[in-house]
């Protein structure tokens, strides 16, 4: 026994050892950070929760013939997180009034659970077929500088076709030529492609500005096997800002294919931090097919932390 | 005659139970929008992910891979209109080192009550 004494000990050693060393490799190939958040959303016409892409405006509308919908959000998440609330009618920030207000708002902001009714003009729906898309913004403390992993956007873009029959124009917009085109073979489930980076400076998640600059950036916007028509909109945290001293863009790519277009995005005149998403919403005046909903959903570019100095 | 009927019917007693306990389950985890996101950091392959969501009605499943400075991005969507659960095929990093690459899920359906939910998670190596 005493002659495999030393035998037995190398053995443990060894096993002590490289123990030590497969275990500190798994730990180290592990993730370093993890970022997660779970919200709800039940948007209601007051005689129940809406569950179809298309409604007729009729549906919606209360006494006072003004467009209605009550709102119940909030979060899933142990942690108090705040939200941001802003509506877009065919593509423009509209205003809204909050519960019995008569003031009307551009955005609101809620932390934890909360519900709500918000009236918008109806005027604002003047097409036969308009779009609405609710944007809630989610743990809008958290900015691409603080946290690399918000940067891939966790904002709530719900979008609905509002039909109103009292109308009959279509939308009439002009449509821009992208700069260049690229093939794309897209894989099975790659969706709709929107990226923007930065042309005359250093892509980071931060980005200084000096005052009265507007940014020039790189936008990338296509992919789909069907689609030719995107709009492209940018919002700083929940306002609408202009690409191209325009408040939206619409763009024609062909079918497998990625667009490129330089573009300049407006800034604000006041000092401070500003959150900047792009989204890009394909075929924009369809009838959603709830069906094929992955090819109408609003996909949304990297975000980036703006500080105007 | 009698011992036998007993058993008998013990027996359906005790399978009627272990099938409505399975829908009860079943129904359970359904009824609410829920995700998740699988990361694997392989020696030999670059890094990989894929996205799961189960829910109610109108379900979908998102997941990415990205890497600063690096444009090859990858994206893979999947969607259900009934309930159950939807997966993502696996998207991979774009490098074969893991670190700085981030891979992002999005789940997003109806519960069973119509409540939209919408969960996300994200890691980064």
């Amino acid at each position: 026994m005493k002659k495999y004494k030393r035998f037995f000990v190398s053995m443990f050693i060894t096993v002590f050892v490289l123990s030590g060393i497969v275990i500190a490799i798994i730990v180290s190939s592990g993730p370093k950070s993890t970022y997660s958040t779970s919200a709800y959303v039940a948007v209601s016409n007051g005689a129940g929760i809406i569950q179809e892409n298309s409604f007729d405006i009729l549906s919606c509308t209360n006494e006072e013939d003004e467009f209605q919908l009550e709102i119940r959000s909030g979060s899933g998440e142990e942690r108090m997180l705040k939200f941001e609330i802003s509506f877009l009618v065919n593509y423009e920030q509209t205003y809204f009034y909050l519960n019995d207000s008569k003031e009307p708002v551009r955005n609101y902001i809620f932390s934890g659970q909360d519900e709500f009714k918000i009236r918008i003009d109806k005027s604002s729906f003047d097409l036969k077929n308009n779009q609405l898309i609710i944007n809630i913004r989610q743990d809008i403390e958290v900015t691409s500088k603080s946290n690399e992993l918000v940067r891939d956007s966790n904002t709530i873009n719900l979008r609905y076709n509002v039909i109103n029959s009292e109308k009959t124009k279509e939308s009439n917009h002009d449509i821009y030529i992208v700069d260049t085109i690229e093939n794309y073979d897209p894989a099975e489930g790659a969706g709709v492609v929107c990226q923007i980076r930065c042309v005359n400076r250093e892509d980071q998640a931060l980005i200084k500005i000096a005052k009265n600059e507007d940014l020039k950036m790189q936008l990338e916007v296509g992919g789909s096997t069907s689609a030719g028509e995107y709009v492209v909109i940018a919002y700083l945290n929940s306002e609408q800002t202009e690409i191209d001293n325009k408040s939206n863009l619409y763009l024609e790519v062909d079918k497998n294919s990625i667009g490129m277009k330089q573009v300049e995005i407006t800034m604000p005149r006041e000092s401070g931090e500003y959150e900047l998403e792009v989204f890009v919403i394909p075929l924009p005046f369809d009838y959603i097919d709830s069906d094929a909903i992955l090819q109408y959903n609003v996909v949304s570019a990297q975000r980036y932390t703006i500080e105007v100095e | 005659m009698l011992k036998r009927l007993v058993k008998k019917s013990v027996l359906t007693g005790v399978l009627v139970g272990t099938l409505l306990v399975a829908s009860v389950t079943v129904w359970g985890i359904s009824s609410q929008v829920e995700g998740k996101l699988f990361t694997l950091n392989p020696l030999l392959s670059n890094p990989k992910g894929y996205a799961l969501t189960t829910g109610y009605k109108n379900i979908t499943a998102k997941c990415s891979a990205s890497k600063d400075g690096v444009i090859n991005s990858q994206t893979k969507s999947s969607y259900a209109s009934t309930g159950g659960s939807v997966e993502t095929n696996y998207v991979s990093g774009p490098t074969f080192a893991s670190s700085g690459t981030t891979f992002k899920s999005t789940h997003r359906g109806y519960n069973s009550t119509g409540i939209y939910q919408i969960k996300s998670n994200s890691k980064s190596y």
